[in-house]
This record gives structure tokens, C-alpha cells and sequence, in this order.
């Protein structure tokens, strides 16, 4: 595949060996001169010096021919509008931008951008998987299908505690997967499978909803 | 009207102030606020500091209820990324925006965004002007 | 310069080239470049290499068929052989695609372990500086050997 990356900071620089050792064709397109020759000394001439805001940049770089396009500067309105000219000007099939602000990983997508990342929202999903107390953490989002794999802790207090998937009667888009006992191997879940305490549940929900799913297998959160 | 200006530059302040004092409510937005110097003494709008690509500022310089928005910073980029917030996140009725590159201009006006790139119209004006004086 | 004189030259320190890269373009200035090669050349167990590089526009993949610029590479790697035969050497030639000349020149040096490049340029001024393009100093700057640059007088 060819990708082009907008921005040549750390991020760029170790996507794009990352990317090259997969075997794909990569550009990075970055302003700053230091920026350039650390990838020209390091990866090769894989670096153009210039603005990928910039219809001729763009041109000269084969964007009509890249297969994905990734801006990565730290500038949130650089990110969208690379990526809005690579896809509607190039007609690049795959945009993907970094999201600085985590607000804007909403309105890129509406405006056009395939997919966002955002780096607080990483962060903010990494601190989440390691507070040991939390009972509900976000493992996967499947944006499209709607979907979110979560991970649910149970506690002695918790609704699903003695109940079977089918006493639950989760409504429509809920799913629980797989539970993880202590000492066991995940086991799937069954319509007879009872939970007990400390279990963790490994869930499908909506995204969005879900809170909804935490209530109803733990309880309205307010009486933790 | 409600009018959102985002920038005070020289251009926006000067817009802003004639705006004003045609009865339009106006609200000016500006990252810095040393930037509202340029606004007249009289000013009858609201001048307010914050981005105007970031969506809460919007909402609290009025988008929701504004029948315009301009985007006059000096980021070509900054402006689009406003512009397309301004008119197809706050569906604001009338959205203009200036991009100083020609070639992002045309990008944009296809996508359906009204923008004026004022190299263009300054380079246009000035031969005009030119020929002017040679006829002349 | 003659023989003798190169044997003056190694010397010097200067006139032991016994693997030689010639990157041409295709200019006039080529043969004088590669002419020079060949006489710092000892015979027989120098080697001149000739080498041509086809600098492909990002517009298309690297290894993308270009036919009228490989009609004409291989039109100038013939020249450079009669070139050298005319100097009554036998030379080697290659022809690579890449985006950009210089480190390809540089890649080819370490490689092959050359101990010479020998380079032809022109003089040329843009935006009324002198300019010597990009490959050039690219090369002067990361070249693991020596290397002797024949630059001509002004050309139209």
C-alpha cells in the first residue's frame, strides 16, 4: 500500500518505520528541515519538506495514487483539513486523522475524516484499564458497527451475582461473551452460565449504552 | 441579525464596527485579547476571548443562535475548520470564510463552502486598477 | 594526464582508485567527467562504473515502467560506452529507479566499497545564485570515498 503521513515529529518518524518494515510505500510530508534529514539520514528518502495542507504539495507527492493518509501534526485544524483535501480533492480512500482536542473526534468524522484517533482518549482508556477498582473498562470500539467491547467487574453486591445470562434479559445489542474466573480459563457464556462474585464479563454494548449494561448487571452506579 | 466573527484582525474589527453600526448584533472572537484594541471606542457588540475552532467557544460567542458566521483568522486552515463547525455542526445559515490560498479556496467552494481568498480578489483588483490607468 | 603522472599522483596518496563510480545525467559534461575517470584508472585491475539514475516522480510506484525514460538511460549508458572505448576502456554500466539521485549514488558507493566518484556538473545559476541542484551536495556531504567534481565552463 502506499501511505502518506502528514507530520514528521516522533510520532511520524516511528509510524513510518514501522510502516516501512511491513513492507508498505510511505511519504511523510513535514515542514521543518531538522524534521527532514533525520528521516532521510535514518529511512531513506521517504520525506518531502512541505506543507500537506497544499493542493500542489499534495499533487507532487502522488496522493491521487495513496491507498491511506494519515495527518499526525499536533494541530487539530492541519489534521482535518489535510485530510479533507486528500479525500475529496485525491479521492484517497482511507483518511485517518489525529485528534488533539478530544471534542473534535466527533466533528471530524462528520466532516469527512474516516477515522480519528485521539491521543487523550488513549490515555484516558490506558489510566482506565489499570485503575484495578474500576468495574467497568472499555477494551475495544468497533466504529463500524457501533459497538464497544467492555470489560465488567462484578462485586458481591452486583445485580447479575447468582442470576443466568437468561434471568438477566439484557435487551436487543447487549451481549455478554465470555467470563473470567480466578485461577480458570475464560469460559463463554452460555444462556445457563450463572455469575458470581469478582467475575469479570467480557460484553458487547452500544456505544454509548454503555452505562445502561453496567446497571444492569451491577447496578444503578449512585449505590456503589 | 446575530453575527460571529471569528478574528480581530484589521479586517474582522473593521467589518465588526460596521456591522454594529448597521444594527446587527455582533459577537467578535479572538484568541488574544490585545487584538480588541482595534475595535472603535463606540463598539455596541460583544468581544469575547477563546478559539474559535473549538466548539464550546462557539457555542458561548452565541452559534446557536447566530445567522452568520465569519471566519477571518489569520489560519487558512483554522478558518475552514470553523467555517464547516459554524455551518454543518450548528447548521448556521450563512457561513463565509477567508482563505488566503487559492488552490484550498477552490477545494473549499467545491465541498460547498463559501469562502473569498483576498489574493485573488487583491491581484484581480490591481490589474483591473492597472488598466485602467494605461487606457486613462 | 598520462601515466606517469598518475603514478606521480599515487604517490601522493592520490591515484589508487581501483573501483571508480561515474554517476551521469546525460550532459555533455559526462564524458569529460568519465574520460577523467578512465584515466585515473589503472588498467587492468581498475574498475569504472558507470551509473544512471532515473529519479521517478512520487506520482507513480518506484518500480513503474517508464518507457521513454528508460529508452533514453539506455541511450546514454551506450554513449558512456563508446565514450570509454574511444579512451580505450572497458566500463560497466547500471541503471536504477529512485526517487532521488544523490543517496542513491551514496547507497551504490558504500555498497559496491568504491574508493572514487567522479562527477560531472554544469555551471548554472537560479534565481541568480550559483546552484549546484540536489544530488551534488548530497554526495560531497555523504560519500564514503573521495570524490572529484568536473564542472565545465558556462554552458548555454
Amino acid at each position: 500500500m502506499y501511505i502518506i503521513i502528514v507530520g514528521g515529529g516522533n510520532v511520524g518518524y516511528y509510524l513510518s518505520k514501522y510502516l516501512l518494515s511491513e513492507g508498505h510505500e510511505v511519504l511523510v510530508l513535514e515542514k521543518d528541515a531538522v524534521n527532514c534529514a533525520r528521516f532521510e539520514d535514518d529511512l531513506g528518502s521517504i520525506c518531502v519538506r512541505g506543507d500537506g495542507c497544499e493542493v500542489s504539495t499534495l499533487a507532487e507527492a502522488g496522493t491521487s495514487r495513496a491507498d491511506v493518509f494519515i495527518a499526525i501534526t499536533n494541530e487539530d485544524d492541519d489534521n482535518l483539513v489535510a485530510c479533507q483535501i486528500a479525500k475529496f480533492k485525491f479521492n484517497v480512500p482511507r483518511t485517518i486523522a489525529r485528534v488533539n482536542d478530544p471534542k473534535n473526534e466527533d466533528i471530524f468524522q462528520k466532516l469527512g475524516v474516516d477515522s480519528t484517533i485521539s491521543v487523550s482518549g488513549l490515555i484516558f482508556q490506558t489510566i482506565e484499564e489499570n485503575l484495578p477498582a474500576h468495574p467497568l473498562v472499555h477494551l475495544l470500539t468497533h466504529a463500524a458497527s457501533g459497538v464497544e467491547i467492555i470489560e465488567i467487574k462484578l462485586h458481591d453486591r452486583s445485580k447479575a451475582v447468582t442470576k443466568s445470562v437468561k434471568q438477566l434479559k439484557l435487551p436487543a445489542g447487549f451481549a455478554l461473551m465470555l467470563v473470567i474466573r480466578e485461577g480458570q480459563n475464560p469460559q463463554v457464556i452460555g444462556e445457563e452460565t450463572a455469575f458470581k462474585s469478582d467475575d469479570r464479563i467480557i460484553a458487547i454494548a452500544p456505544t454509548g449504552k454503555e452505562n445502561e449494561l453496567r446497571d444492569l448487571l451491577i447496578g444503578n452506579h449512585e449505590s456503589d | 441579525m446575530n453575527v460571529v466573527i471569528m478574528g480581530c484582525g484589521r479586517v474582522g474589527a473593521h467589518l465588526a464596527a460596521m456591522l454594529d453600526q448597521d444594527g446587527m448584533k455582533v459577537t467578535v472572537l479572538d484568541k488574544d485579547a490585545y487584538s480588541f484594541r482595534r475595535l472603535p471606542s463606540d463598539f455596541g457588540g460583544t468581544a469575547l476571548v477563546g478559539d474559535g475552532t473549538d466548539a464550546d467557544m462557539l457555542k458561548k460567542a452565541g452559534i446557536e443562535q447566530a445567522d452568520i458566521f465569519i471566519a477571518l483568522t489569520q489560519g487558512d486552515n483554522r478558518n475552514v475548520m470553523a467555517a464547516q463547525i459554524a455551518g454543518k455542526i450548528f447548521n448556521v445559515p450563512r457561513v463565509v470564510c477567508r482563505i488566503y490560498d487559492p488552490l484550498r479556496k477552490d477545494v473549499y467552494e467545491s465541498l460547498g463552502i463559501e469562502a473569498i481568498s483576498p489574493t485573488t480578489v487583491f491581484a484581480e483588483l490591481l490589474r483591473e486598477r492597472l488598466s485602467e490607468k494605461t487606457k486613462g | 594526464m598520462t601515466q606517469q603522472k598518475s603514478k606521480q599522483n599515487k604517490d601522493s596518496g592520490f591515484g589508487k582508485f581501483e573501483k571508480i563510480l561515474v554517476p551521469i545525467t546525460g550532459l555533455p559534461v559526462d564524458d569529460e567527467a568519465l574520460r577523467l575517470a578512465c584515466e585515473l584508472a589503472r588498467k587492468p585491475k581498475s574498475k569504472v562504473h558507470v551509473f544512471h539514475v532515473i529519479e521517478v516522480d512520487r506520482r507513480l510506484p518506484i518500480d513503474a515502467v517508464i518507457e521513454n525514460e528508460i529508452e533514453k538511460a539506455e541511450r546514454i549508458l551506450t554513449h558512456a560506452e563508446n565514450v570509454a572505448m574511444e579512451a580505450d576502456y572497458e566500463i560497466e554500466t547500471d541503471l536504477v529507479q529512485s526517487r532521488e539521485a544523490g543517496p542513491s549514488i551514496v547507497d551504490e558507493a558504500v555498497e559496491g566499497e568504491y574508493d572514487l566518484i567522479v562527477m560531472g556538473m554544469i555551471y548554472k545559476k537560479r534565481f541568480g545564485m550559483f546552484h549546484m541542484g540536489e544530488a551534488i551536495p548530497y554526495v560531497l556531504e555523504s560519500a564514503p570515498c573521495r570524490v572529484i567534481l568536473c564542472r565545465t565552463t558556462a554552458l548555454k
